[in-house]
C-alpha cells in the first residue's frame, strides 16, 4: 500500500471507501419513492371509488355544533337519581367527593362552569355521595317535586330507574328547567308522547343520554353512508355481547339496606316513594338495587341495551321509527340468583368466586328475573327497503359489532370502521377482478389513531398493526370521555338556547317508540306496526297485555 | 504437537454438535408440551369423550346389508337443474359431460349399481337430457302417475318444484316406491301430515335431500356439542349470504319454450299439468322457470335456504320442532326483473353484463317477485334455554358464518370448526388469565386436512397456516360429492330394508314444520307456536291459526 | 489487538470478498431498520401499543405495563420510529457503527422478548415456523457478529475517524 504517501492519495482512497455505501441511501430513497407512488395511487384510487354520492345526513351538522354564546355565567344543576349511572354522569360533569378519583378522559377539556346545587335520591348513601361531590353545598330534597320548586336550579339531570324518567322529565319541563335524562326516555308508549309535548310546550333544552353518539367512529360511518359506498343497504345487524351477572344487571347489593318504614335495621331507602307509581309490593332489595330485571321498573333489553344500538343506527342512517317490529326471546340463562355472603357474613359480589362456606344472604331473597336475557328484535323500514336485526344474549361475550350489509359493500363497526367490497359488487367489479380489492380484507378502514384523530387506511399491514391495538378513543389527539362530551353538548345548547341537541326530543321520541314497539311485540306475540301518518302504534293482533303501565 | 493439537482441533470442530442434542431435546419437549396441552384442553373443555346420538346413526352398521350386487331401478321425476345433479350423483352422465376429471372422480366412488329406467318432466329438453344420461335405458312418461304405475321402477328421486314434492312423494309411497325428495319436503302445512302418514303406512325407505348431513366437518361439531365444550348454548345464528340475480332466483329462461297447447311457436312444456293443482293462470314462463319467486309453487326463503341451516342445526343440537317462530321480512332488493336479449335477439343471462343495444325480451314478461328476499326468523326452545336466529338478505354476499354462542365458548363454522373460549368463561378462566388461551384466537380448531380427515389442532400457528388455504374438503383423503353420499345412504337402507336413513321422514317432518312455522309467522304477523301434543301450529293463546293472507295456503 | 500496526493492518487480514460481504451484511440490516423506522414515522396508523399489549410470554406483563398510559405510548412510539430510522441510516453509512449496532442489538432483543417463540408460549403467529430461534434472534446474532468486526471502517465513514 502507499504507506509513504500519507497525504492526499490515501485520504482520497480512504474517503472513497468511507463513502462507498452512500449510494445505498440513494437506492433506498428511489425504492421508497417508487413504492410510495404505487401505494398512494392504489389508495387514492380506492378512496375515490363510489364517492360520487351527494347526500348529506342532517345529523352531521349536529355533530359539528360549536357554541356561540359565552360560558361565563355559572349554571346550577341538580341530580335526580344518583345511583350507579347518576354517579358516572356527575363524575363526567366534574363532580366527585374529594377522596375519590374523577372520571377518566377529562384531561385538557373545557370546564363546563356548572355547579351542583341540589340532589334527590331514594337511597341515603347516594344522597350523601352527591352532597360530598358538590363540595358539601348541595341541597337535599326528599322528593323530585320539591326539588323542581327550587328556583335556583337551572337544569336537571335525571338518572332514576326507567319508571321515573317521564315523571321527572315532565315535572322539570313544566318547572322550566332544562333536562338531561338517561335512556330509555320513557317506560311506556303513552309517556313518550307526554314527554315530547311537555318538552316542546315549555321550550326547555332536552338531551337524551345516548352519549355513544359522540364517538367519532360514526363520523366515518356517516361519510361512508352519505357517499353511497355501500350501495343499497338491505340489512343491518347489531348485537349485545355480555357474559356476567353484573352485565345481566344482577348487581351487588350493599351490606346496609332497608326501607325507612321498617321496624328495625338500617332504614336508608324510601321504598314507598319508589313504588308509588307502579305495582305496590312488600320491600324486596332485588327490586330496588337490581330493578333492571323487573318489568315494574325497567324496560328490559329493549330500553337498556338495544336503544344504544338503534339510536346510533338511527343517527347514521337517519331513518326514524320503523314500520314494524317483531321480537322474541326468553329468560334462558340468568333465571334466578341466590345472593351470597362469606362465612363471616361479608356480602359477596355477584361475579366474585364463591369461597368455601359461603351462605345465602338472609336479607336478600332469591332473585327471579322477569325480563329476557336472550332477546332478538327485527325492525323493518318498508319505505327504505331495509331491515335492522338486534341479537342479544347475556351469556356469551363473543364480540359482534354492528354490520351494515349493502349490495356493493359491507361496513363493519366491530373494531373501527371497516368497509369490505361485496364479492358480487358491480361498482367495485374492476378492483375485485384485478385483485386490488379482496372481499375478505377491508377495502378501506377508518381507525382512531393516537394523537391523530380518525384516518383512512388501505394497506393490509397497517391494518393489522392498527387492528391489534389499539387505539384509544381519541378526539383531536386526546382521549375524551363521551359522557362529558354529551353533557357539554347539552350545556352548550342551554347557553345558546338552542333545542337541537345531539340527542334531542325528536330523537328521544323515536328512541322510545322504537324500543317499546319491540317490548310490546315480545309480550304480545304480535307484530307491532307504526302508522307514520297517524303517528300511532298499531298492533297487528289485539294485544292481550295492554300498554305497560 | 500432533496428538495435542488434534484433540483440541477436534474439540473445536465438534463444538456445535451438542446444539443438535439441545435441538432434539427442545423439539421433544415442545411436542410433549403441545401434546399435553392439547389433551388437557380437550379434557377440561368437555370431560370424557361422548358419542353424539346422530353419530351412531351416521356410522351404524346395517346388519342386513348384503352389498350392492342387485341393481336398483330408479325413476327421475323432475329433471331440471337439481334433477340433473341427482343423475350425476347417481353416476349417470350424458357423454359430453364425461370428462377425464369426471371419470377419475367416478373411478374413486363405490358404484351404486343403479339403473335409471324412467323419467318424467314437464319440459321436453329435460326429458331428453335424462334419457341420454341414463344411457338410453330410461323411458319417458308424461305424468308421474304413469311412471309410478311401472313395475320396473323400484325407487324415485323427486326434484320437481316445491308444489309437486308432496303430491308426487305421497303417490310414490302409495305405489310402494322408495322416495328421495328434495327439500323443502312439502310446499304447505297440511301436506306434511299427509306425506308422513303415507310414508309410514307404506313402510318405504324415505330420504329428504339435505345432503349436508354427510359433511365430515359436522362430526367435529357434534363431538364438541356432545362433550358440552361450549357450556350453556343460548343463541345460535345462521345466515344466507347471496347477492346476484341467479342467487335471488332470477334465472335464465331458455330461448325456446312454450306450452303444449299454444297455437304456434315452440310447444315444449306441459303448462296445464304444471298448474293443475294450483290456481289456473295463463302461461307465464317466469312462473315455470322462475317458480321459486312465487307463492303458488315455492316455499320462499324458509323452505329453500333456511331449511338447509335449520336442518343442520337440528342434526347437531337434536332440537326437534321449536316451541315458537317469529318472522319478519320484505322484498327489498330483487323486486323485479325484465329478461333481455342482445341486439341479435340472443337471450342474455340474468347476471351477464348488459351490452349496448340490448332490449326487452318479447317472450318473457316482467318477473315480479312474491316471496321476500330479506327474511329473519327467530325460533325459541324455552325448555333448552335456546334461541336460533336465521338472518338472510339476498342483497349482500358478505360472509357470515354459522355460530354457536355458549356461556363458556363460541363455535364457528368457517369451512372447518373453530372453538373460541369466552372472555368471561368460568371454565377457561385460569387459561385465559395465564394467556395460554386468548379469546380472539381459536382454542381448538378442526380442519379437514387433505388425506388426513378431521384433525383437532390447538396450535394457533398451525390453524393459521391452514386457514390460509392449504386445504380441501376431503374425506378419507378423497374429495367427495355429498349428494352421492346421500344417495348411497338411501340405497344401502333400501337394500338393508331399514327406514332409518340419514334424513328420514321424522327429520323431514321436523324440517317442513320448522320452515313453514317461519312462513306462517311472516304471513300472519304473529308469533306462531307449536303444540307437540296435538302436533298443530297455534297462536300464543293456543288457538288455531287463521287462514293466511297473500295466497299461501294452510 | 492490532493497535500498533493500526487499522490498516487489521483490514489487510480480510480478503476483498470478506470485506464486501461484511459491509453488505451491515448495509442490508441497516436497510431493514431504516424501512421499519420509516414506515412507523410516516404511517398515521402505527403505534407500538397494540403489539406490546398483546405481548405473550413471561415478559408480556412488563411490555404491557410500558403502554399503560397514553403519554408513555407516545414516548415509546417516538423512540421506536426515530430509533429504527437513525440506526438504519448509521448502519448504511457505516457511521458510529458500534453504537448503532449496540442499539440495534438492544432493539432486536426487545422484539425477541416481546414475542418469544419458546416452548409453552402461545406466541403471535407470523410467517415461518419457529422454536426458540426466530428471525429476530438470527438478526441479533448477525448484529453481534458485526459488533466485533470493524465493519464501519471497511466501507463506511468510521474509516475517517479511525486512529491510524
Amino acid at each position: 500500500m502507499a504507506d509513504n504517501d500519507k497525504t492526499s492519495g490515501v485520504n482520497r482512497r480512504d474517503f472513497l471507501k468511507a463513502a462507498s455505501t452512500v449510494p445505498v441511501l440513494g437506492a433506498f430513497a428511489l425504492s421508497l419513492k417508487a413504492k410510495k407512488k404505487q401505494d398512494t395511487l392504489a389508495r387514492e384510487e380506492i378512496l375515490s371509488i363510489g364517492r360520487e354520492g351527494a347526500q348529506t345526513n342532517p345529523n352531521v351538522l349536529k355533530r359539528n355544533y360549536q357554541r356561540k354564546g359565552s360560558a361565563n355565567d355559572t349554571l346550577n344543576i341538580a341530580i335526580v337519581g344518583c345511583g350507579g349511572r347518576g354517579k358516572s354522569l356527575m363524575r363526567a360533569a366534574g363532580f366527585h367527593p374529594p377522596d375519590e378519583d374523577g372520571a377518566g378522559g377529562l384531561e385538557g377539556t373545557e370546564k363546563l362552569n356548572i355547579r351542583l346545587v341540589a340532589v334527590c335520591d331514594l337511597f341515603t348513601p347516594s344522597v350523601e355521595w352527591a352532597v360530598a361531590a358538590s363540595g358539601g353545598t348541595a341541597k337535599v330534597y326528599e322528593t323530585y317535586q320539591e326539588l323542581m320548586a327550587d328556583p335556583d336550579i337551572d337544569a336537571v339531570v335525571c338518572a332514576t330507574p326507567d319508571h321515573y324518567h317521564s315523571a321527572v322529565t315532565i315535572a322539570a319541563a313544566e318547572a322550566g328547567k332544562h333536562i338531561y335524562v338517561e335512556k330509555c326516555m320513557t317506560k311506556t308508549i303513552p309517556q313518550a308522547y307526554a314527554v315530547r309535548d311537555a318538552v316542546k310546550k315549555n321550550g326547555v333544552i332536552f338531551q337524551l343520554g345516548h352519549q355513544n353518539r359522540n364517538s367519532n367512529r360514526y363520523d366515518s360511518a356517516m361519510e361512508v353512508i352519505d357517499k353511497g359506498m355501500l350501495g343499497h343497504v338491505s340489512l343491518i345487524q347489531c348485537y349485545t355481547n355480555r357474559n356476567s351477572r353484573n352485565g345481566a344487571w344482577v348487581y351487588n347489593i350493599p351490606k346496609e339496606q332497608g326501607p325507612k318504614s321498617a321496624a328495625s335495621g338500617p332504614r336508608n331507602l324510601d321504598w314507598e316513594q319508589y313504588t308509588a307509581n307502579t305495582v305496590q309490593r312488600p320491600y324486596d332489595p332485588n327490586r330496588f338495587f337490581r330493578w333492571r330485571c323487573f318489568w315494574d321498573y325497567g324496560t328490559g333489553l329493549s330500553g337498556d341495551l338495544l336503544t344504544h344500538e338503534l339510536d346510533v343506527i338511527n343517527m347514521v342512517m337517519n331513518m326514524g321509527i320503523p314500520s314494524s317490529a317483531t321480537a322474541s326471546g326468553g329468560v334462558y340463562h340468568h333465571k334466578e340468583y341466590t345472593t351470597l355472603m362469606t362465612a363471616q357474613g361479608e356480602p359477596l359480589g355477584s361475579d366474585a368466586p364463591v369461597p368455601e362456606g359461603a351462605l345465602p344472604r338472609p336479607d336478600v331473597p332469591v332473585l327471579r328475573r322477569e325480563v329476557p336475557d336472550v332477546y332478538q328484535v327485527v325492525y323493518e323500514w318498508k319505505d327504505r327497503d331495509m331491515t335492522v336485526v338486534y341479537n342479544a344474549t347475556l351469556s356469551n361475550n363473543w364480540h359482534r359489532g354492528q354490520i351494515y350489509l349493502g349490495d356493493e359493500a359491507t361496513m363493519d363497526l366491530t373494531g373501527g370502521v371497516d368497509v369490505y367490497a361485496d364479492p358480487r359488487s358491480h361498482k367495485y367489479r374492476k378492483w375485485l377482478d384485478n385483485g386490488k380489492v379482496k372481499p375478505d380484507e377491508p377495502m378501506i378502514s377508518f381507525r382512531n389513531v393516537a394523537g391523530k384523530g380518525i384516518e383512512a387506511i388501505t394497506a393490509a399491514t397497517a391494518q393489522w398493526t392498527v387492528a391489534k391495538g389499539l387505539l384509544y378513543t381519541y378526539r383531536g389527539g386526546r382521549l375524551i370521555n363521551t359522557t362529558y362530551l354529551h353533557i357539554k353538548d347539552w350545556i352548550d345548547h342551554i347557553r345558546d338556547n338552542n333545542p337541537k341537541t345531539m340527542c334531542d326530543i325528536d330523537d328521544g321520541f323515536q328512541e322510545a317508540i322504537t324500543a317499546h314497539m319491540a317490548t310490546y311485540s315480545y309480550l304480545n306475540g304480535t307484530r307491532v306496526n307504526w302508522n307514520e301518518e297517524a303517528q300511532e302504534v298499531e298492533f297487528e293482533h289485539e294485544p292481550k297485555i295492554p300498554a305497560l303501565s | 504437537m500432533g496428538n495435542n493439537l488434534d484433540r483440541r482441533d477436534f474439540l473445536k470442530a465438534a463444538a456445535g454438535t451438542p446444539i443438535l442434542g439441545a435441538f432434539a431435546y427442545t423439539a421433544t419437549r415442545k411436542g410433549k408440551v403441545d401434546g399435553s396441552r392439547r389433551e388437557e384442553l380437550l379434557e377440561q373443555a368437555g370431560g370424557p369423550e361422548k358419542t353424539h346420538p346422530f353419530m351412531e346413526r351416521k356410522y351404524k352398521k346395517l346388519p342386513s346389508y348384503q352389498g350392492n350386487s342387485d341393481t336398483i331401478n330408479i325413476g327421475i321425476i323432475g329433471a331440471g337443474s337439481r334433477g340433473k345433479d341427482h343423475l350425476r350423483a347417481l353416476g349417470l352422465f350424458v357423454p359430453e359431460e364425461l370428462t377425464a376429471e369426471v371419470k377419475q372422480e367416478l373411478a374413486g366412488r363405490e358404484p351404486l349399481n343403479v339403473r335409471c329406467t324412467a323419467v318424467c318432466d314437464l319440459y321436453q329438453p329435460n326429458v331428453e337430457f335424462a334419457v341420454r344420461a341414463s344411457g338410453g335405458t330410461a323411458k319417458a312418461y308424461r305424468t308421474h302417475q304413469e311412471l309410478l304405475a311401472q313395475s320396473d321402477v323400484d325407487a324415485v328421486v323427486v326434484a320437481t318444484d316445491d308444489h309437486w314434492h308432496a303430491p308426487v312423494a305421497k303417490a310414490a309411497a302409495e305405489a310402494g316406491k322408495h322416495v328421495y325428495v328434495e327439500k323443502c319436503m312439502t310446499q304447505n302445512i297440511h301436506e306434511i301430515y299427509d306425506l308422513r302418514d303415507a310414508v309410514r303406512k307404506a313402510g318405504i325407505v324415505f330420504q329428504l335431500g339435505h345432503q349436508n348431513r354427510n359433511s365430515a366437518e359436522y362430526d367435529s361439531a357434534m363431538n364438541v356439542v356432545a362433550r358440552g365444550m361450549l357450556g350453556d348454548i343460548s343463541l345460535i345464528q345462521c345466515y344466507t349470504n347471496r347477492n346476484s340475480n341467479s342467487g335471488a332466483w332470477f334465472r335464465d329462461v331458455p330461448k325456446i319454450h312454450g306450452p303444449l297447447d299454444a297455437a304456434s311457436g315452440p310447444r315444449n312444456l306441459d303448462w296445464e299439468q304444471y298448474v293443475s293443482n294450483r290456481e289456473h293462470r295463463p302461461y307465464d314462463p317466469n312462473r315455470f322457470f322462475n317458480w321459486t319467486c312465487f307463492k303458488d309453487y315455492s316455499t320462499g326463503l324458509s323452505g329453500q335456504l333456511l331449511s338447509h341451516e335449520m336442518d343442520l342445526i337440528n342434526m347437531i343440537m337434536e332440537l326437534g320442532i321449536p316451541a315458537s317462530a317469529f318472522a319478519s321480512g320484505g322484498t327489498y332488493c330483487y323486486k323485479q326483473y325484465q329478461a333481455i336479449v342482445d341486439a341479435n335477439g340472443e337471450p342474455l343471462g340474468t347476471d351477464e353484463p348488459v351490452p349496448a343495444g340490448a332490449r326487452t325480451r318479447p317472450d318473457v314478461p316482467l318477473l315480479v317477485r312474491q316471496w321476500p328476499d330479506v327474511l329473519q326468523v327467530v325460533y325459541e326452545w324455552p325448555d333448552r334455554g335456546l334461541t336460533v336466529v336465521y338472518d338472510a338478505t339476498l342483497g349482500s354476499q358478505f360472509n357470515r358464518d354459522q355460530i354457536y354462542l355458549g356461556s363458556e365458548a363460541t363455535m364457528k363454522f368457517d369451512g372447518g370448526v373453530q372453538i373460541y373460549a369466552d372472555r368471561r368463561s368460568a371454565r377457561y378462566a385460569d387459561w385465559l388469565a395465564s394467556g395460554r388461551v386468548t379469546p380472539d384466537r381459536p382454542m381448538i380448531s378442526y380442519r379437514n386436512l387433505s388425506g388426513k380427515g378431521v384433525e383437532a389442532l390447538t396450535s394457533a400457528t398451525a390453524a393459521w397456516s391452514l386457514s390460509k388455504g392449504l386445504l380441501y374438503t376431503y374425506r378419507g383423503g378423497r374429495r367427495v360429492n355429498t349428494t352421492y353420499l346421500h344417495h348411497k345412504n338411501w340405497l344401502e337402507h333400501m337394500r338393508a330394508n331399514d327406514t332409518d336413513t340419514l334424513c328420514n321422514i321424522g327429520d323431514g317432518f321436523q324440517e317442513a314444520v320448522t320452515a313453514h312455522m317461519g312462513t306462517a309467522s311472516l304471513l300472519t304477523g304473529r308469533r306462531v307456536h307449536w303444540n307437540p301434543e296435538t302436533e298443530q301450529m297455534t297462536t300464543g293463546e293456543g288457538e288455531p291459526l287463521e287462514q293466511f293472507r297473500d295466497g299461501w295456503q294452510l | 489487538m492490532a493497535d500498533k500496526s493500526g487499522l490498516g493492518e487489521t483490514l489487510k487480514n480480510y480478503s476483498g470478498v470478506q470485506t464486501f460481504l461484511i459491509a453488505f451484511l451491515r448495509v442490508v440490516i441497516g436497510w431493514h431498520f431504516l424501512y421499519e423506522g420509516y414506515v412507523k414515522l410516516s404511517s398515521d396508523a402505527w403505534s407500538a401499543a397494540g403489539y406490546l399489549r398483546a405481548a405473550p410470554g413471561p415478559f408480556g406483563p412488563m411490555f404491557e405495563s410500558m403502554v399503560s398510559s397514553a403519554s408513555m405510548v407516545g414516548v415509546i412510539d417516538a423512540v421506536m420510529a426515530w430509533g429504527l430510522t437513525l440506526v438504519g441510516i448509521l448502519l448504511i453509512l457505516g457511521l458510529f457503527t458500534r453504537s448503532a449496532l449496540l442499539v440495534a442489538a438492544l432493539f432486536l432483543l426487545m422484539f425477541y422478548l416481546s414475542n418469544p417463540p419458546w416452548v409453552g408460549v402461545q406466541f403471535m403467529p407470523g410467517e415461518g415456523s419457529y422454536m426458540v430461534v426466530n428471525k429476530n434472534l438470527v438478526e441479533m446474532a448477525a448484529v453481534l457478529v458485526l459488533l466485533v468486526l470493524p465493519s464501519g471502517a471497511m466501507w463506511g465513514f468510521d474509516r475517517l475517524f479511525a486512529r491510524r
